[in-house]
């Protein structure tokens, strides 16, 4: 009887406990023991997040939704690694399964995701994640207006991850915030420490932002669309930053963007994604003069920067797939205007290219018939050049 | 040279303490509130004026005894007319020469005897009523009870005492409950007991205050009923807390839903927002985010009706008092309105004290909503 009601009334106080991102997963899980110390031994060049066969779902209602389906990646430590496709493809739930910061309906429902040899897809409980978000990968989102409490202090949303992190003493957590705010470019650092964050302006918050993010020396950035709420001189000036702080911290950036003016700017590697898919990967030099898939091709000619003025501007025509049924075949063919038959009844294999350049089209086997890229795409370094000389096109 | 010294640093601090002042005196939270309070009074004048205007619509044969009059007009004529007028001079009709005095001059003299100012006013007169026998002395007068023939000062200052404390402890209570049950609706939107409490707010919605309150009063106060033991009783009695049991309960149990719906709803708000995103993806633990992060800017906007919840908490208990006998200000006022001569001086004051305290309460709202939140600024409109 007593023990019934300790029973209850701990079931009473779990009420209060915090529920969110616990993910639940059928199958038991065993305590991994892993090293996260070792990462400081990989080498610039090498693997430090290994995705394979990754797949997420999602329930909506009694339907089930796959955002991802079974992306494989290698991100290299040091490289910026740039993720493009429009909206609904799935690159801001890739990201979010990094972090497992994944909805409540979400869950990682196949493959791996290797971060330093240790399978994050394999976490169950909010407090492994704790250890890796924010010290090892951190993460930076859209809207720097919004991205800070407004009611605290802007030295206290600094010095909170330094003191929590690192187990500094609220003193020199401060000290170091303060440099770390003045690294990224706040000037009078120690003056504007007790500001809110309405006193500063958008540019600026999103600097503290990125202090943030930074105040435990992670590997990993994630940047969802760090710029896009910004205006262009800041965003030139916030790109120039995420440079310069890369060299010196040696951080790896995995970049979420549907610009690719920011992805030229920025990027060594670039991974194009539609329905849940990578259908190009390769590098920035790959993706921009030589691609091979339709998709990247389409993306490119809707550039309003690379049209000229007596084109009309290029648009895709549809609209994405809905993921909730299976898709059949290619997911990208309804829209495709180079679109086969075997593309609605078979997915395409993923082609290699060259050592670093891959995609994934029909288009690419031998036996496929030859197409003709777009004018625009076959221009595209001369107009590139064009726009650099500020040439008229 | 140590006294330039001692001397540098008193400037030093006088400066500071200058500075400071010079801050406080002009920080426009202190020039909102100075102008708060005078438009406040100006308005308290108003509702005055009215109420008293509108006082001045019950006929003068209402506001004395017919009965003593005639009965007074058969010894001595004089007598008769001096009570009338002396009656009716209570009321700030007449003046004590038995003149007509207007409307206007009848408020500006409620206003006069409202304010704080030393006066002394007559009360008590002898039978043939010629000569005051009796002045009252003191500050702020609201005149004297038609029914108790008591200072309505008085009477006030003793009824407010249990208002108040039955406001305090029904508010305290609701929000003890209602708070931490808003929180735990809003961590998890459509879970157990998100649904639970939904159903909860419903139901009690759908109870009418009035029925509830008698139904609270017997159930809780039957000696033989299954809180009997409780021994709660079905009435007030003064000095024993426990007789208080019940009013507040009913009171609180009605209140508590209102109260979580708003900290669900803004809760549920700031979870979602973008700060926390970030916060988690800070590495923060969800309890930091929670208690650190969301809990001050989802009560921002809840902050500003807590003092209001205490105000009309006292002026609103109208059903609890009178059921449960208790002699409150709000039992005050119904007995003063269902008189067959609507007992005006008590009417006036409790109008008075009401729209006093609730915009002492509204102001106090705004000003522990700026001490929360360092954006909002209290200006008028216009200034910067």
């Amino acid at each position: 009887m007593k023990n019934k009601i300790s029973e209850i009334f701990r079931k009473f106080l779990n009420i209060f406990k915090p529920t969110k991102n616990k993910v639940v997963r059928s199958d038991d899980f065993e305590q991994t023991t892993y090293i996260l110390d070792d990462t400081d031994k990989i080498q610039n060049g090498e693997t430090i997040i290994s995705v394979k066969n990754l797949e997420v779902q999602f329930r909506v209602r009694a339907k089930v939704l796959t955002a991802i389906r079974k992306v494989s990646v290698d991100i290299k430590k040091g490289e910026t690694f740039a993720v493009v496709g429009e909206s609904g493809s799935g690159k801001s739930v890739f990201t979010k399964t990094l972090v497992g910061m994944l909805e409540e309906n979400g869950n990682v429902s196949g493959g791996q995701l290797l971060y330093a040899g240790v399978d994050l897809a394999q976490f169950v409980e909010n407090k492994d994640w704790l250890k890796i978000r924010g010290k090892r990968i951190s993460m930076i989102f859209q809207d720097p207006m919004t991205s800070l409490n407004p009611l605290k202090r802007i030295g206290f949303q600094v010095a909170e991850v330094i003191r929590i992190h690192r187990g500094l003493d609220k003193k020199s957590a401060k000290e170091e915030a303060i440099k770390l705010l003045e690294r990224v470019g706040i000037k009078d650092a120690r003056l504007r420490y007790r500001d809110f964050p309405f006193q500063y302006s958008g540019g600026m918050r999103q600097r503290v932002v990125i202090a943030i993010a930074l105040a435990c020396k992670p590997d990993i950035l994630i940047c969802d669309e760090p710029t896009t709420a910004l205006d262009v001189t800041i965003q030139a000036q916030i790109l120039e930053l995420f440079k310069d702080l890369k060299d010196e911290f040696g951080f790896t950036i995995i970049f979420i963007t549907h610009d690719l003016g920011v992805v030229a700017e920025i990027a060594d590697r670039v991974a194009v994604m539609y329905a849940g898919q990578i259908l190009e990967l390769g590098t920035a030099e790959d993706i921009f003069y030589h691609s091979q898939h339709p998709y990247t091709w389409a993306l490119l000619s809707s550039l309003p920067q690379l049209g000229r003025n007596d084109e009309d501007l290029f648009s895709i025509a549809g609209t994405p797939p809905s993921l909730i049924e299976d898709v059949k075949g290619d997911a990208f063919a309804p829209r495709n205007v180079h679109g086969m038959e075997i593309d609605y009844y078979k997915d395409s294999p993923l082609f290699k290219i060259s050592e670093t350049h891959y995609a994934k089209t029909w288009l690419l086997d031998p036996r496929a018939p030859k197409v003709k890229r777009p004018k625009i795409i076959d221009e595209i370094p001369e107009r590139v050049a064009a726009i650099y000389t500020g040439g008229d096109l | 040279m140590e006294n330039t010294l001692i001397r540098d640093k008193l400037t030093n601090i006088l400066k500071s303490i200058f500075i400071a002042i010079k801050r406080f005196i002009t920080s426009p939270t202190l020039i909102y509130t100075i102008r708060r309070i005078l438009s406040g009074l100006f308005t308290l004048t108003l509702i005055l004026a009215v109420v008293t205007a509108l006082i001045r619509l019950i006929p003068d044969i209402k506001l004395y005894d017919v009965r003593l009059y005639s009965k007074l007009a058969g010894t001595s004529v004089t007598a008769a007319e001096n009570y009338k007028i002396v009656q009716l001079f209570k009321y700030g009709r007449v003046d004590l020469d038995g003149n007509r005095i207007p409307v206007i001059r009848n408020i500006l003299q409620y206003i006069y005897n409202a304010l704080p100012i030393p006066k002394s006013i007559p009360i008590r007169w002898d039978t043939r009523y010629t000569v005051v026998l009796k002045y009252w002395e003191g500050f702020s007068y609201l005149g004297t009870s038609m029914d108790t023939n008591k200072l309505v000062n008085e009477m006030l200052a003793e009824r407010i005492g249990v208002s108040f404390r039955i406001s305090i402890s029904s508010v305290f209570f609701a929000y003890l409950i209602g708070y931490p049950f808003g929180i735990a609706m809003a961590k998890k939107p459509g879970g157990i007991i998100d649904r639970l409490g939904t159903v909860f707010i419903v139901l009690n919605y759908a109870i009418p205050a009035l029925v509830f309150f008698l139904l609270m009063n017997k159930i809780l106060g039957n000696p033989s009923g299954i809180f009997g033991a409780l021994n709660l009783g079905y009435f007030y009695i003064a000095g024993d807390w426990r007789s208080l049991i019940a009013p507040v309960f009913s009171i609180v149990f009605l209140s508590v839903p209102g109260i979580i719906i708003w900290v669900r709803r803004f809760m549920v708000d700031q979870l979602t927002s973008d700060y926390v995103k970030f916060a988690r993806s800070k590495g923060l633990t969800e309890n930091r985010i929670m208690y650190v992060h969301v809990l001050r800017n989802a009560f921002v906007p809840l902050i500003r009706n807590v003092p209001a919840a205490f105000i009309f908490a006292i002026i609103g208990s109208y059903y609890v008092e009178v059921i449960w006998g208790i002699p409150g200000t709000g039992n005050l006022l119904i007995s003063a309105i269902r008189a067959t001569t609507p007992d005006v001086p008590v009417i006036q004051g409790l109008t008075l004290i009401y729209s006093a305290m609730s915009m002492i309460a509204f102001l106090l709202g705004d000003i522990v909503t700026v001490w929360f939140d360092p954006r909002i600024r209290l200006t008028h409109k216009g200034d910067i």
